[in-house]
């Protein structure tokens, strides 16, 4: 079976900074990947190369048999780190807009979700507090039936509860199977028991590649501590 | 999409359309008022508003172009427009028919400004005259031609402002000096043009309004080499957002 994402030798300079230095990944459908790595790691950068909102300034990039466009946006769910929004829509105006751009997404779970999350729908998208912004982030995300989601930091600044109602989100979208994910983080920990491999990014490079269980038990480690060993953090 | 996108600008700028209109319906009560005090004049009066109308257009045209992905950008939402499945073609023609839409508007609301100014006596006047008909042709064709430059400024102003965004000069100092040789090409370029339209002409009428001759000029050269710089400049807009525009 190919692979559901193929990148080689991906490299991209901002200026003088290199951001990714020749990357080179292969991800299986289905699988749950985590991108790891201290900020400016090139994790963001890769997301977005793959989204096709940068361009590379060189390498090969497969997504679903073709290179990043408008064409398999289509298949690709992708929820930005940043706080992407029209801040004057209201939260269901936000999600009709979005409903618009795609044949797949299903306003109904949207609304239902929305209500499930406890975000009130007339209110303005500026109006919602940032736990709830990355959860409308979300839902938006997982209201269509992309083969592939892509998550940028979705737990950054924002609360447990908010983290963890995140975590069950992309889980149950999973549970449908031939979904692929890929979660960019710092948060290790609290991933840990949902990731099937993990991608250690260091200064635009891929410094550990592995399936978690198997890097469990090569190193009789969490994920966590081994983490903490390459860039530091613990010791 | 492309429907959606431009409602959606449209959406985004009401305000500072509505903005726009008051000033004018503002200023022209106030000069409406003032001149029938001083000079009751009324054709002056009505293109004195046209002017107005078309300074300030052309203000909100060059306004409207440098801010249209600047603004996106600024706020992130350049990034959430890139990951939906549109592209340059979608989103730099729905900037054009949102200002297009703004710009039909304004100008048909200019036109009825000065055309019946909002000052009764004046607006009285105006009507009874016989020489109605040719003054609302001459105004017609002032607030058109406003709106056509309006339109071209918008993009000859938006191209710049993708360029920017594709380029990223660094420091004020560079903008400053792309902004300068990007006009200076864009001056030469049109003027390029209009002279491969040399044999079309440049009719002038002579309109006699209220017993004064008043001169308008059709310049059918200057308009297609307008037409033709808009059409290569919304290609080639098109062209660098998708594939030079980032976030």
């Amino acid at each position: 079976m190919s692979p559901t994402i193929e990148v080689a030798n991906l490299y991209k300079k901002y200026g003088k900074i290199v951001a990714l230095a020749n990357v080179s990944l292969s991800i299986k459908e289905g699988q749950l990947v985590g991108l790891c790595g201290p900020n400016g790691s090139g994790k963001s950068t890769f997301l977005r190369i793959l989204t096709g909102i940068v361009k590379p300034t060189r390498g090969y990039i497969n997504i679903l048999g073709d290179r990043p466009s408008k064409a398999n946006r289509k298949a690709v769910a992708y929820v930005s780190e940043n706080d992407v929004f029209y801040k004057w829509m209201r939260v269901e105006d936000h999600l009709k807009f979005i409903a618009g751009f795609y044949e797949d997404f299903n306003i109904q779970k949207a609304f239902e979700l929305v209500k499930a999350e406890g975000i009130d729908p007339k209110l303005k998208v500026g109006e919602l507090s940032r736990g709830n912004r990355q959860r409308l982030k979300v839902i938006s995300a997982v209201s269509r039936s992309p083969r592939i989601l892509l998550l940028d930091e979705p737990f950054s600044g924002i609360d447990m509860v908010s983290r963890e109602r995140i975590m069950l989100m992309v889980r149950d979208f999973l549970f449908e199977g031939g979904r692929t994910a890929i979660i960019s983080t710092h948060f290790v920990e609290g991933l840990e028991g949902i990731l099937e491999r993990v991608v250690f990014f260091k200064e635009g490079n891929v410094v550990l590649d592995e399936i978690c269980e198997e890097l469990r038990i090569k190193y009789e480690k969490s994920v966590k501590s081994i983490y903490f060993e390459i860039f530091g953090g613990e010791k | 999409m492309i429907w959606r996108l431009t409602l959606k600008d449209l959406k985004e700028n009401y305000i500072s359309s509505l903005l726009l209109l008051g000033v004018i319906a503002a200023l022209s009560v106030y000069l409406s008022i003032s001149r029938r005090l001083t000079q009751p004049e009324v054709a002056m009066m009505a293109f004195i508003i046209a002017g107005l109308g078309g300074a300030l257009a052309i203000f909100y045209s060059i306004y409207r172009g440098f801010s249209c992905l600047k603004r996106e950008k600024d706020r992130n939402t350049l990034e959430f427009l890139m990951s939906l499945p549109t592209d340059g073609l979608e989103v730099v023609s729905a900037k054009f028919f949102a200002f297009f839409i703004e710009m039909v508007f304004f100008g048909l609301i200019l036109f009825a400004i000065s055309h019946f100014p909002v000052c009764k006596g004046i607006a009285q006047k105006v009507l009874s005259s016989q020489e109605l008909g040719e003054l609302s042709m001459l105004l017609l064709y002032i607030i058109l031609g406003i709106v056509l430059v309006s339109l071209l400024l918008f993009l000859v102003f938006q191209l710049f402002e993708i360029l920017n965004l594709s380029i990223k000069p660094k420091g004020f100092l560079w903008h400053v000096v792309l902004f300068i040789v990007y006009i200076y090409f864009t001056v030469k370029f049109f003027a390029l043009l209009k002279s491969f339209f040399e044999f079309l002409p440049v009719k002038t009428y002579e309109i006699v309004i209220f017993n004064e001759v008043a001169k308008l000029s059709i310049d059918y050269q200057g308009l297609a080499a307008g037409v033709l710089v808009s059409l290569i400049y919304v290609s080639l807009s098109i062209l660098i957002y998708n594939k030079k525009v980032e976030v």
